[in-house]
């Protein structure tokens, strides 16, 4: 069963702040990691949450002090992500009882893309249940060069999640890939020929970090090349995901679109809020063993709020 | 949006069956393939497996107009039933199920790709029974009139078989109800995902049609058939694409019912050469056998020369498509190679004439000035330069050509940094002319179209041959995507088949070593370019070779040992394809072996990844 989102919006956190001072998210939802941005949206709308989950990408022995730390400083609780996701679905039958919408905000900006399939297939379960509204934040790192992995060691080039596998579609119409470039050396060009697409669809990232966009065509000068490419705004993702889904939309019916969402997250969050809504669509990932951020990306000046309402495309028609 | 990667500019899934035949190029693999016997088509990604199954479908069979169509319509007395599937696909069934026990897993997995078995072969029936638009003999092929009541009748009889429930008695309903189960694979699969301990009962309970056998449903659905059509001598094929993605259970299933030879329901089917299948002991003592119950067909050719008559097939049927070249010859197009492909014994594979001795006198001379255990060789071999004969006649003719393309190598990499060129003049002829083209496209037609249609884009007939410089660009830049895919080619495969070790690392190691042997050292005639995987070679490394074999990165020089692929990798005979010779500035021949634990054990100055990443077209792409 397909989600219907509506009421599709983007703001800055200054421009939500400003004017939405009395909105309370239920949960907000942060990623424990490495990167410096897993705080800067927290430390922005703490005030406007009832309650923080703190995922932790790596293994919990080795940032204990920095978890604990983390939550002295900012509130929260540290939980596996099968605790997020309990917790999502106990908040979401509590909200159905007592008749009130949950309000759901997911920080991505340096989320794990599994950790992220999960988190938005438990958000795409409850909503078929009962109404969410969702606020995902996305925090732009400053430029920082790419990492150098000689022999990136791939263990699977796969779906994310069961719930993004775009199960359903018949195995007998042909591939479009839909892409987004990151400026992973080489990882696109061999996702998508793994894939044997019938065509190829290149999503371009622009953004402030003009650096980033250089790079980005360094290191797919193939594939900009012989391919008609689509650009998109990072910090304008309501427009992306309308951008995203009419393309969707309009391959469904004559092949599978997969969609492999490189680069910036909040493209990944986009491509599983299209996934939601397209059911045939599927999203992947590239697992990489000994994938290098290459230090630790800082904040930009830049972020942006991507909010959505999510219903029973069923239930909203009836 | 564009199609234009040499990767992707043929693509057989993507195709219609229109395209498919006009595009066709047939064979006497396909030849074999097609008869009316159990049949097990091997080869790696590109191969053109999906292609030859496509064209035994009843629907290729309809569109395909030629006197060859018309001698396999009469001659082929099966209905095909093309049964889709893809590494794609593969990865949804196993995602659909990645966190249920690998039991209730298997049982997810088999009862989707029955349902897809299913769709399949109701969409054949389908075919069968629409009414032709025309009396052309080709339209009418296998045409079946049946009433609505008949076909209602068959509906329902079918639905009882493979247990669906009908909305009305027709094939439509029948046609919907099959997509509906499909969804409830998904749909029942993702909420017990959510949940932890899922048994198999609790499985069965949710999914009720968990375990219809494929083997038994498709047969019963074709008698059904056969019984409303009058028909009751029927016979039909499954033809399965990329058969190693379907659950184990399955393969080893319909592996196993090959045995018997054929039947009502007969099994082609196209699998990788070390697809899980190889991984797995057939349950019953007396397994099938390629001698007595069926063919097994290898889609690769370890010697050029077997691959240059397909090779200049296809290059006829894709000129055909351009004005002005329909009528042209490969070799007018691209010109002669600038060596000879040779084996190892120096015969010339390519029948190339006026091969360019004097081109070649100019390298063994400046060898012979920088390379004394070169001059030595020449000397002792008693070959004259200033009368560089390598003709049939010569009494060192053999000799010269064998050697030349090394003496070239030679010259240009040898006493510099190693991968590193001597001089500034491009060293561009290696990788040109018409039998080094269709060498490096091992056959392979997609290899063949992509590096045919990359190099066409900038011909014109006004100037042929294409020049050297643009020929080596393409088959370079050709190159270096390949090798770009296998950086990223997964450590694991069907999740059957793991390694610890990156597969374009093990390439790379191979390829540096024969590189280096080629360039370093004394002068040898037949310096080593092909490896045996000897008893010293380890579990994960042979796993690692499994996943190359099957992306086509090397090539074995002896037919498979097992059934649909190989059993074991030991005491096999391996070169490196020849498509990634310009990523390790090799020449494209046969040569002697040497076996890889030593290759693997010995440490010695390497080609760099950046170093051989500055030499290829695509320098900026890294």
């Amino acid at each position: 069963m397909a989600i219907l989102l509506s009421e599709i919006q983007q703001e800055t956190v200054e421009e939500f702040l400003s004017h939405d001072s009395k909105t309370f998210f239920d949960i907000a939802i942060v990623s424990f990691g490495m990167d410096a941005r897993h705080v800067h949206l927290l430390s922005q709308i703490k005030a406007q949450a009832r309650e923080i989950l703190v995922g932790s990408n790596t293994a919990a022995t080795e940032n204990d002090r920095q978890v604990r730390q983390f939550v002295s400083q900012h509130g929260g609780t540290v939980c596996s992500i099968d605790e997020i996701c309990q917790e999502i679905t106990r908040r979401s039958l509590a909200s159905k009882k007592s008749g009130t919408e949950l309000h759901v905000f997911v920080d991505v900006s340096c989320m794990s893309r599994v950790f992220m399939g999960q988190i938005f297939a438990t958000i795409k379960h409850e909503a078929l249940e009962s109404p969410i509204r969702l606020t995902v934040g996305y925090c732009l790192a400053s430029y920082m060069p790419p990492s150098e992995v000689r022999f990136p060691l791939i263990r699977r080039v796969a779906p994310v999640h069961t719930t993004f596998s775009g199960w359903g579609a018949s195995a007998a119409l042909p591939i479009d890939a839909i892409v987004s470039l990151g400026y992973e050396k080489g990882k696109a060009i061999g996702a998508v020929e793994y894939l044997e697409p019938r065509n190829r669809w290149i999503f371009v990232p622009h953004s402030p970090e003009e650096r980033f966009l250089q790079q980005v065509k360094k290191q797919n000068a193939f594939l900009i090349k012989e391919e008609t490419t689509i650009d998109y705004e990072v910090l304008r993702p309501a427009d992306t995901y309308h951008q995203l889904l009419s393309l969707v939309v309009g391959l469904v019916q004559e092949s599978r679109p997969v969609l492999l969402p490189f680069g910036p997250r909040i493209f990944f969050a986009i491509s599983l809020l299209v996934a939601m809504r397209i059911e045939k669509a599927s999203v992947w990932h590239v697992d990489v063993e000994n994938e290098s951020s290459g230090g630790s990306p800082q904040t930009s000046a830049h972020s942006i709020l991507l909010t959505c309402h999510l219903k029973n495309e069923v239930q909203s028609a009836a | 949006m564009s199609t234009t990667s040499f990767l992707s500019a043929f693509n057989a899934k993507a195709m219609s069956y229109e395209q498919i035949v006009g595009s066709f190029v047939s064979s006497s693999k396909f030849n074999q393939f097609a008869g009316q016997w159990n049949a097990l088509l091997v080869g790696p990604r590109g191969s053109g497996k999906t292609t030859l199954l496509r064209m035994l479908s009843l629907e290729a069979m309809r569109a395909w107009s030629s006197d060859e169509a018309e001698r396999f319509r009469t001659e082929l007395n099966y209905t095909g039933i093309y049964v889709p599937a893809d590494l794609a696909w593969g990865e949804m069934l196993r995602s659909l199920s990645s966190r249920m026990s690998s039991e209730c897993s298997e049982l997810v997995a088999e009862a989707a790709f029955v349902t897809n078995a299913m769709m399949a072969t109701l969409r054949t029936m389908q075919v069968r029974l629409h009414r032709p638009s025309s009396d052309e003999g080709r339209l009418r092929y296998r045409f079946v009139e049946m009433t609505g009541d008949a076909q209602g009748e068959l509906a329902r009889e079918m639905a009882s078989i493979w247990k669906l429930q009908l909305r009305s008695a027709s094939l439509l309903s029948l046609q919907n109800a099959l997509a509906e189960r499909l969804l409830d694979i998904g749909q029942q699969a993702n909420l017990l995902t959510r949940r932890s301990n899922v048994d198999v009962d609790e499985l069965h309970a949710k999914i009720p049609y968990l375990g219809l056998p494929l083997v038994e449903c498709v047969n019963q659905a074709i008698s059904a058939f056969d019984r409303a059509a009058n028909q009751v001598d029927g016979v039909w094929a499954l033809l399965l694409d990329e058969f190693e993605v379907a659950p184990n259970h399955l393969q080893s299933l319909v592996l196993t019912a090959l045995r018997g030879g054929a039947t009502k329901l007969l099994f082609k089917a196209a699998l990788a050469p070390c697809g899980p299948h190889t991984l797995i002991s057939l349950s019953t003592p007396t397994p099938p056998t390629a001698k007595d119950d069926f063919k097994q067909i290898e889609l690769w050719y370890p010697d050029k020369g077997e691959a240059e008559g397909f090779c200049a097939r296809v290059f006829a049927s894709r000129v055909a498509q351009i004005a002005n070249f329909s009528e042209l010859k490969p070799e007018q197009v691209f010109g002669k190679s600038a060596y000879a492909i040779v084996d190892e014994d120096g015969n010339d594979q390519s029948h190339s004439q006026n091969l360019r001795a004097d081109k070649w006198a100019k390298d063994f001379k400046a060898l012979m000035e920088r390379d004394e255990s070169f001059s030595y060789f020449i000397q002792r071999k008693k070959i004259s330069l200033d009368n560089l004969d390598s003709s049939d006649s010569a009494p060192s003719g053999t000799l010269i050509r064998k050697i030349a393309p090394i003496v070239a190598f030679r010259n240009a990499y040898r006493g510099f940094a190693v991968g590193k060129k001597r001089g500034r003049k491009a060293f561009n002829s290696a990788y040109s002319g018409w039998s080094a083209i269709a060498a490096m496209s091992e056959g392979n037609p997609r290899w063949l179209i992509g590096l045919l249609s990359g190099i066409f884009a900038e011909a014109t007939i006004s100037k042929l041959p294409i020049s050297i410089p643009i020929q080596h660009a393409h088959s370079t830049e050709t190159a270096w995507t390949f090798a770009n895919v296998l950086k990223t080619v997964a450590i694991s495969q069907y999740d059957q088949i793991k390694t610890q070790r990156p597969i374009f690392q093990l390439l790379m190691t191979i390829g540096n070593f024969f590189h280096n042997r080629l360039v370093t050292g004394d002068f040898q005639e037949d310096p080593p370019m092909s490896f045996i995987v000897d008893d010293d070679v380890d579990e994960d490394t042979e796993s690692c070779l499994r996943i190359a074999i099957n992306h086509g990165a090397i090539v074995c020089y002896q037919p498979t040992d097992g059934i649909g692929g190989f059993d074991t990798l030991h005491g096999k005979r391996f070169r490196l394809s020849y498509l990634l010779a310009p990523c390790f500035k090799l020449p494209v021949r046969k040569s002697k072996p040497i076996n890889l634990s030593r290759i693997l054990n010995t440490k010695e100055q390497t080609l760099s990844d950046v170093d051989m990443m500055q030499k290829s077209p695509q320098g900026s792409l890294f």
